[in-house]
């Protein structure tokens, strides 16, 4: 049964005659849906489960007694008593005629469609053996449009709608709609001629014929691609997808409708971004510094240096002078054995991972309640939640398909959404109510919200803990802070009690924040009191496995305190610095243009003694290595991501590594040995086993079990509650002086990590290296849509282009993060403070 | 040059006359020393006086003498260039396909007109076994068997690895084939 007769399920039951046979389906519940849950076979073409039916292309009719005409099974539901007949010579003909109709129209242009071989139309002529069309009606030909990284070719068009329906209900943009009937009918961007949109691909992947095609050309046939289901290799909502690769290259990505946590759906960086993996940029042989250059090395020579380097450092200025930094595309299996020869053997104990580097108060809260590095909850909460609240997160963007997962139960359940954040983000369906706040007043608007909750008639019942801290508030000064208005406050609160048990968001906003320990703790209160969850938007692929896999300080696999000895103060930056560390190894991450304060971090890469570094690519962190590994991308390796609600998913080696580069596993794992220590792994899974039998929560898992859809990771809750915590509603001061300009660094769509500059589709949709302002600053600024600003922080200085929005309010700017030559993060100061700035032309 | 068609008696039963085995073997006998001498005779009398035009014998002088196979031999197969300059091969992957050995491998691309072309088209000579699969699964026309038989041997393999340059051949140079496969091989009455 789909979505949308969900909701209709409570009503009474319906009995009708299917082909003779009784069956009794919930009250409307269509015919197509009754013939399918009882093993009957109905044709279909425009019919999508995970869209309202269409009714466009009639193939689905049935024979209903006391009808004349057969009619459309799929958008009509069952009413008692109905007899339906799904197969007879009449409706075989009525289908084929159907099927011809739409044939009349349909050039013969097969041998170089991209669908070929997966068409629906193609398939559907075949099992429904129509051999010929009624006429060739010869339409004009229209020349094929190019959509940016999409192409529509309107002759191909069977007018389905699928691409128009999905891209509204599924996608929540609209971009598409149908425009004339008849033979003029097109497919028309609803952003004028260009389109203008998310580029998720949802309607490419949708469209049953050849009409949506891929920017990117097909360079093989659909039947020669051997397909391979891994995980996105970017964000951490961790879809599922088919790596098609023909021979020893990956020619694109697929995903089927129903796989995954995703349900198919991908955003642009899952379906596009995948040039990285056989980018000529990638680093194939190990470099090695000599002087002020890079030499090639052989992988004996490098792994020799790499051990007698790290030997000599411990023994001449003891373990603690040694640090390890774990990126979080990492694989768990990756971060387990990464973790475990540095603690076992060499003894050392400064290991940290780059979310957690950059706001370390945030993990470390997070361990002691959550008993995971972030509130967490899985995906499944989404059905069945009150509300929704985004707080601090642009669900548009950040994590972008989690919202593909929120739309259909919008549509279906009309569940309300509330979103509130410190900029104009929208997200459609829409808001209930869309509340912009003063960034830094988070807690004192939570603490208003549970305030207007708790108090006066019809008051909540909560436990005192959880009302505590909001006490020190009133409503009224909530809303002085916060700007959102007393009555608003209201009324959020209001709408959030009589939905009951919300699901709230937290995005990066709330993550980079100075107090988002306070804010995760606030949310995780109103949560409790209304009996909802909080989820915490994490970044990158495995974010939260790394953590998981101890690639934090102080923590073991499954977050036992650890026992080595850690060099103290400051982060590893700090204490390189200061000459407490004097090797560091760097495993997948380039700190030196994503941790804050990339200035500094480049200094203290070259204020090191030793550093070494595996990655796939040359980055701003390599350069200043003295010795690099080349590295495996997460499509030439076996393993296992943990993504955002703590789901362990299997990634794939669907290529080989390119070039020489080796999965990290395999780097740390020789080097254990030769560093004495005894590691038998001979492959990933061998690796899973252990982290099976050992680390808490992983218990039990295998790869068999894994391969049929994940499985969740069951994380110790060490403090024993999910609410009633304290948290501090004092707002944040403004103490930007010189700098009176707040900026919010983050993700754009297209962009996030070192990977995606390297697709050239995600470059082509969006340059990367801008910074969104509010129209009224950037008339006070003289600066025009396109300008170069100047956007100056106490720590660094970087030029960015200017994109005038309503998104940002006055005071606000939004600075994108992944620019290889303008890294938002060098604004960002190195104590996890806000990130004040100055703007001005360039 | 003309060769008399025999018809032959094909029951299966035999006559009394051929079961008694004999007369047959003699039979037999003479008629392969009618050619053993046709043979020698036609030889001699070739370098002695006579043309090779009368002689009797059906041998071809490799290689001072050559033949140019009718259309329907199946050579190896080519790409046909068209007039235009491009190749007719539009990357369908059809060929790759239906080829039994599996020697085609192609990576398709577009022209800037949106026209798919093949960026490479590889086939393998060391395993094609000119069944002429790949020409009768293309829908353009575009790979055909040639009547080419003479450099199908190398003494390298990896030089029987024939890349789309060394298969191209223009339009005009496989006008007999195109022409057999059009109206005789897969001609409308075959379908
Ligand atoms: S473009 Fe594709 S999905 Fe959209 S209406 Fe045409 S055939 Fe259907
Ligand atoms: S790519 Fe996504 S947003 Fe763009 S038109 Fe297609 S479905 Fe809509
Ligand atoms: S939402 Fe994240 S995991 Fe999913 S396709 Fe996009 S980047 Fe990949
Ligand atoms: S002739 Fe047969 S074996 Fe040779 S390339 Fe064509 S299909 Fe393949
Ligand atoms: S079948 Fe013809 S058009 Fe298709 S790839 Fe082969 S040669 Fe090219
Ligand atoms: S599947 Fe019902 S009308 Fe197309």
């Amino acid at each position: 049964m789909s979505h949308h007769d969900a909701e209709q399920a409570v009503a009474k039951d319906v009995t009708i005659i299917l082909d003779g046979k009784s069956v009794t389906v919930p009250a409307g519940t269509t015919i197509l849906s009754t013939a399918r849950a009882n093993g009957v076979d109905i044709p279909t073409l425009c019919y999508l489960k995970k869209l309202n039916p269409i009714g466009s292309c009639r193939i689905c009719s049935v024979e209903v007694e006391g009808l004349a005409d057969p009619i459309m099974s799929c958008v009509t539901p069952v009413s008692e008593g109905m007899k339906v007949t799904t197969q007879s010579d009449k409706l075989t003909t009525y289908r084929q005629d159907m099927l011809r109709f739409i044939l009349t129209n349909h050039p013969l242009d097969c041998p170089v469609c991209e669908r070929s071989g997966e068409c629906q139309l193609q398939n559907k002529t075949f099992e429904m053996k129509v051999l010929s069309a009624f006429a060739t009606a010869n339409p004009k030909k229209v020349p094929r449009t190019d959509w940016s990284l999409l192409r529509y070719d309107r002759n191909l068009c069977i007018f389905c709608e699928r691409c128009v329906k999905v891209c509204w209900e599924v996608q929540g943009f609209g971009a598409l709609a149908i425009d004339g009937n008849g033979y003029s009918a097109i497919i028309k961007p609803t952003t004028g001629d260009r389109l203008d949109c998310d580029f998720c691909g949802q309607c490419l992947s949708v469209c049953p014929v050849g009409a949506i095609s891929s920017g990117v050309v097909f360079s093989a046939r659909s039947w020669e691609v051997k397909k391979t289901q891994t995980v996105c290799p970017h964000c951490a909502v961790g879809c599922s997808f088919h790596v098609n690769t023909k021979k020893e290259e990956l020619v694109r990505i697929t995903s089927d409708d129903d796989i995954g946590v995703n349900n198919g759906n991908l955003c642009a960086r899952g379906r596009f971004g995948f040039g990285f993996h056989q980018s000529e940029d990638r680093l194939t042989v190990p470099y090695l510094k000599s002087g002020d250059a890079h030499t090639t090395v052989s992988w004996e020579v490098a792994m020799s240096v790499l051990a007698e380097k790290l030997g000599e450092i411990k023994a001449k200025h003891g373990a603690e002078s040694i640090a390890v930094i774990g990126g979080e595309t990492l694989s768990n299996e990756d971060a387990y054995i990464l973790q475990k020869v540095i603690r076992n053997g060499l003894g050392a104990e400064t290991i940290d991972n780059v979310s957690n580097m950059r706001n370390p108060a945030l993990c470390e809260g997070m361990f002691d309640t959550f008993g995971a590095s972030a509130p967490i909850a899985s995906f499944e909460q989404i059905e069945k939640a009150g509300s929704f609240v985004f707080f601090g997160c642009d669900a548009e963007k950040e994590n972008p398909v989690i919202g593909n997962m929120i739309r259909p139960v919008m549509r279906d359940k009309d569940t309300p959404l509330y979103i509130l954040n410190a900029r104009n983000i929208s997200f459609t369906p829409k808001a209930r109510i869309r509340a912009r706040f003063n960034y830094g007043a988070e807690t004192a608007l939570i603490a208003g919200v549970i305030r207007a909750l708790t108090e006066g008639p019809g008051a909540v019942k909560a436990d005192a803990e959880s009302v505590k801290s909001a006490n020190a508030i009133s409503v009224e000064s909530a809303a002085r802070a916060s700007g959102v208005s007393a009555d608003e406050i209201k009324r959020i609160a209001d709408g959030l009690k009589k939905a009951g048990s919300p699901l709230i968001f937290m995005g990066s906003e709330v993550c980079n924040h100075p107090k988002g320990v306070e804010i995760v703790k606030g949310l995780s209160n109103l949560a409790a009191i209304l009996g909802g969850k909080t989820i915490l938007y994490r970044e990158y692929s495995n974010t939260q496995g790394v953590n998981d896999m101890g690639l934090a300080p102080g923590h073991l696999p499954g977050y036992a305190k650890a026992q080595g000895k850690a060099a103290s103060g400051g982060d590893v930056f700090a204490r390189i610095l200061e000459g407490k560390v004097k090797a560091v190894v760097i495993a997948g991450a380039d700190p030196a243009s994503s941790n804050a304060d990339t200035g500094r971090v480049a200094k203290a890469l070259a204020a090191a003694q030793f550093v070494a570094v595996t990655t796939p690519f040359m980055t701003q962190t390599a350069k200043l290595a003295n010795l690099v590994l080349p590295s495996a991308t997460a499509v030439e390796r076996d393993g296992t991501f943990t993504n955002n609600e703590g789901r362990v998913q299997l990634i794939r080696k669907a290529l080989s590594p390119k070039g020489e580069s080796r999965p990290d596993w395999v780097i740390f794992r020789d080097l254990g040995r030769m560093l004495g220590q005894e590691m038998h792994y001979g492959n990933a899974w061998d690796i899973l086993f252990e982290i099976a039998g050992k680390v808490p929560g992983y218990q039990g898992l295998t790869h068999d079990a894994l391969a049929k859809g994940g499985r969740l990771v069951s994380y110790p809750n060490r403090g024993g509650k999910t609410g009633g915590f304290e948290f501090d509603v004092k707002p944040l001061d403004a103490v930007g002086g010189d700098y009176p300009v707040t900026a919010i660094v983050g993700n754009s769509l297209f962009h996030l990590g070192v990977f995606s500059v390297h697709c050239s589709p995600l470059k082509d949709a969006d340059a990367s290296g801008w910074v969104e302002i509010g129209a009224e600053d950037a008339g006070a600024l003289g600066l025009a849509n396109g300008d170069t600003a100047q956007v100056q922080s106490r720590t660094g200085a970087i030029k960015l282009k200017v994109k005038i929005t309503k998104r940002s309010p006055k005071g606000v700017v939004f600075v994108m993060k992944n620019d290889e030559n303008a890294p938002g993060m060098s604004l960002a100061p190195a104590d996890g403070g806000a990130v004040f700035v100055k703007v001005k032309k360039a | 040059m003309a060769t008399k068609i025999k018809k032959i008696r094909r029951n299966v039963t035999l006559t009394l006359w051929e079961q008694s085995y004999v007369p047959e073997i003699l039979r037999g006998m003479y008629i392969t020393l009618e050619h053993f001498f046709i043979n020698l005779w036609g030889l001699i009398l070739e370098f002695a006086w006579s043309g090779r035009e009368d002689r009797k014998i059906a041998t071809v002088y490799y290689p001072e003498e050559s033949v140019t196979p009718p259309p329907a031999y199946r050579g190896r197969p080519v790409l046909v260039l068209g007039a235009d300059g491009n190749e007719k091969c539009v990357a369908c992957g059809l060929c790759e396909a239906a080829c039994p050995p599996q020697c085609i491998s192609i990576i398709g691309a577009e022209r800037a007109n949106g026209e798919r072309y093949p960026l490479r088209y590889t086939l393998d000579g060391t395993r094609c076994i000119f069944c002429g699969r790949c020409e009768e699964a293309c829908p353009k026309e575009a790979i055909v068997m040639s009547d080419d038989w003479r450099n199908l041997c190398e003494y390298d393999r990896s030089k029987m690895i024939y890349e789309k340059a060394d298969l191209l051949v223009p339009e005009e140079k496989l006008a007999g084939r195109l022409a057999f496969i059009r109206d005789k091989a897969f001609g409308k009455d075959r379908y």
